[in-house]
């Protein structure tokens, strides 16, 4: 199997399958573009320490594929992460917002999903207070405006168990 | 609002990536760190949830169920514009109702408003009711069924029908929805015939009926009447002139319109048909279709509708006893000339003869002949055309069992009038799906 060679930001030189490596849009795209080269290929918005994370993920998932056809079902199921992803995500708040934005780059679209839906299940059930809270987003709503929407808002309401 | 629309409909990675590219460097994302250089930069780290680019912040927020939409689009300004975005709102109806592949090029054009609708439709607590209106002023239409009943505007066209196999009438009423008064309209031109199991279809300002028999020995062919002009017309077609009948069914999709099925008498036979004919009001000319693939079977009594441009047939049945009974869906695809028996999922007990109307992606079908038994039934059947599920819809104050009923759909309210049931019947009726006003949505057919 051949290998490529990726860059990080840091300027540390990555050898990985060339397959693997592929799971990666964005890369597939870069090698597709330029040819065979052994020139490592430049990964200037992604820093050693995600990439090497990152390309954890790819190597475990090139191991270990999903059967097929199982995919679309876990789309649709939102509780349901794969230990192996689950353990994966269990990283301080700014290190899985690097992954989501090196998946998002990247073009990795399964590290992608299960990056996104962490941050998803962070929000779930929660209020709206500690949603600010858990991202520190400033409430730039005034009173009254809270009011208005609340009102306004009133049928998003998924009244559940009707 | 935010500039997403761009984003989602890029189909290619290179286009999503050229995309995110453009907006860091305007700068428009909400991203702080865009590249003042001019190189094509993604920030490697952000400090902060609201620094994603937008399609990030949406893939987030597409994992969640509304109620926790309903906290974001509390928690912030910013993040509150992000809530209406059709791909939140494609992902919910997808994990709640999936989707089938058959109007899968079908635009929803707002998959937000087709929530909050088939929500309405599904939410049992209070439920929808019918109401019966009793309407003193005009000149109500007698008791009747195999009438038909079209809708131009907020009013409402009665055309013929039966109270008894040998007496048909040859009337057009007319209903306002706003002031609910009738009218019996005396139309100029040629004289409707006294019909009844004909089809009548409404085209711009004018209705177009076809076939149709006077109970003796009269087929009868094509007739436009004008609600303009208050004129009734024969019409004399070229092209493939399609055998007169009466039980068949039809639906227009732009200037044409479709009539599929039916019967006619040749001599004591009952011949029972599967043609499809396209009438182009423009060139006065009927096209028979001879379509490929799941061709349906001949049949009576079925329904005909246009979803997104394609004909969708419902139910149906034949035989000198009604004895061969469907329930089942076809769709015809004018673009390729092709028919295809659908897989529908959920339970529809009706076959023949019930009342019909499509609003938006949903068709919802009332009364009818039971398929498991000769009886009339009154409930209220709902298929939703996104992921092709028949429901059950409750409701309140339900009119008694019926088939061989008309009905339209005026705004937001379906209206049913007449029909059989061991007599003929004179009841209007409303159930008007905005029961909840606080949801402040009109079923509109462009979702």
């Amino acid at each position: 199997m051949s290998l490529v060679k990726l860059e990080s930001s840091d300027e540390k030189v990555f050898e990985i399958e060339k397959e693997i490596a592929c799971m990666s849009v964005t890369i597939k795209n870069m090698i597709e573009d330029i040819g065979e080269s052994d020139a490592p290929i430049p990964l200037p918005n992604v820093t050693s320490t995600i990439l090497e994370k990152v390309l954890d993920y790819c190597r475990h998932h090139h191991q270990h594929p999903s059967p097929q056809g199982d995919d679309k079902k876990d789309e649709k199921r939102l509780d349901d992460i794969p230990p192996y992803d689950r353990d994966f995500c269990k990283v301080d708040q700014p290190t899985l917002f690097e992954l989501i934005l090196a998946a998002n780059y990247l073009d990795i679209k399964p590290l992608l999903d299960v990056t996104c839906k962490t941050v998803a299940n962070m929000i779930r059930g929660k209020t709206p207070e500690e949603i600010r809270k858990i991202f520190n987003i400033k409430n730039d709503f005034t009173p009254e405006e809270e009011e208005q929407i609340r009102k306004e808002n009133e049928w998003c309401e998924d009244k559940g168990g009707n | 609002m935010t500039n997403n629309s761009n984003i989602e409909n890029c189909n290619t990675i290179y286009d999503k990536q050229i995309t995110q590219f453009k907006i860091n460097r305007n700068g428009s994302s909400g991203c702080g760190s865009s590249n003042e250089s001019g190189s094509l930069l993604i920030s490697i780290k952000i400090e902060h949830i609201l620094e994603f680019p937008d399609e990030v912040l949406l893939t987030i927020l597409s994992f969640l169920e509304p109620n926790d939409i309903k906290n974001i689009y509390l928690s912030s300004r910013y993040l509150s514009s992000f809530c209406f975005e059709n791909k939140i709102w494609k992902a919910i109806c997808k994990r709640k109702w999936s989707s089938s592949p058959i109007f899968k090029r079908k635009p929803i054009t707002n998959w937000r408003s087709y929530y909050l609708k088939k929500k309405g439709f599904m939410d049992l607590s209070g439920g929808l009711s019918w109401i019966e209106i009793f309407s003193s002023s005009g000149d109500k239409p007698s008791p009747r069924y195999q009438n038909t009943c079209t809708s131009v505007g907020n009013e409402i066209y009665f055309i013929g029908g039966q109270d008894h196999p040998e007496n048909r009438f040859n009337t057009i009423h007319k209903f306002n929805c706003t002031t609910q008064e009738f009218t019996r309209l005396i139309p100029t031109g040629s004289s409707p015939p006294k019909f009844a199991r004909h089809t009548s279809t409404v085209i711009g300002s004018k209705i177009y009926s076809h076939g149709g028999f006077d109970g003796f020995s009269q087929h009868f062919g094509l007739f436009v009447y004008c609600t303009i002009e208050n004129r009734w017309e024969t019409l004399s077609p070229t092209g493939d002139i399609p055998i007169s009948r009466t039980n068949h069914a039809s639906t227009s999709i732009g200037d044409n319109f479709y009539i599929f099925g039916g019967m006619y008498k040749n001599g004591s036979d009952l011949v029972f048909l599967n043609d499809l004919f396209e009438y182009n009001t423009i060139e006065n000319k009927w096209t028979q279709l001879k379509g490929t693939g799941d061709h349906p079977p001949q049949k009576c009594g079925h329904k005909l509708f246009n979803f997104g441009g394609k004909l969708l047939l419902f139910g149906g049945g034949y035989g000198s006893q009604w004895d061969i009974k469907y329930n089942d869906v076809h769709i015809y695809d004018r673009s390729l000339n092709r028919w295809t028996k659908v897989k529908t999922k959920g339970e529809i007990n009706v076959c023949t003869f019930t009342v019909s109307w499509s609003v938006g992606p949903f068709l919802f079908i009332y009364g009818g002949q039971s398929v498991k038994d000769d009886l009339l039934t009154n409930d209220l059947y709902m298929l939703d055309t996104v992921n092709m599920e028949w429901s059950s819809i409750n409701t309140n104050c339900t009119p008694f069992p019926r088939d061989m009923g008309s009905g339209v759909l005026v705004g937001s309210t379906l209206y049913m009038f007449g029909g059989f049931s061991s007599t003929p019947l004179d009841s209007l009726f409303s159930l008007d799906l905005l029961k909840d006003e606080n949801l402040n949505i009109s079923p509109s057919p462009n979702i």
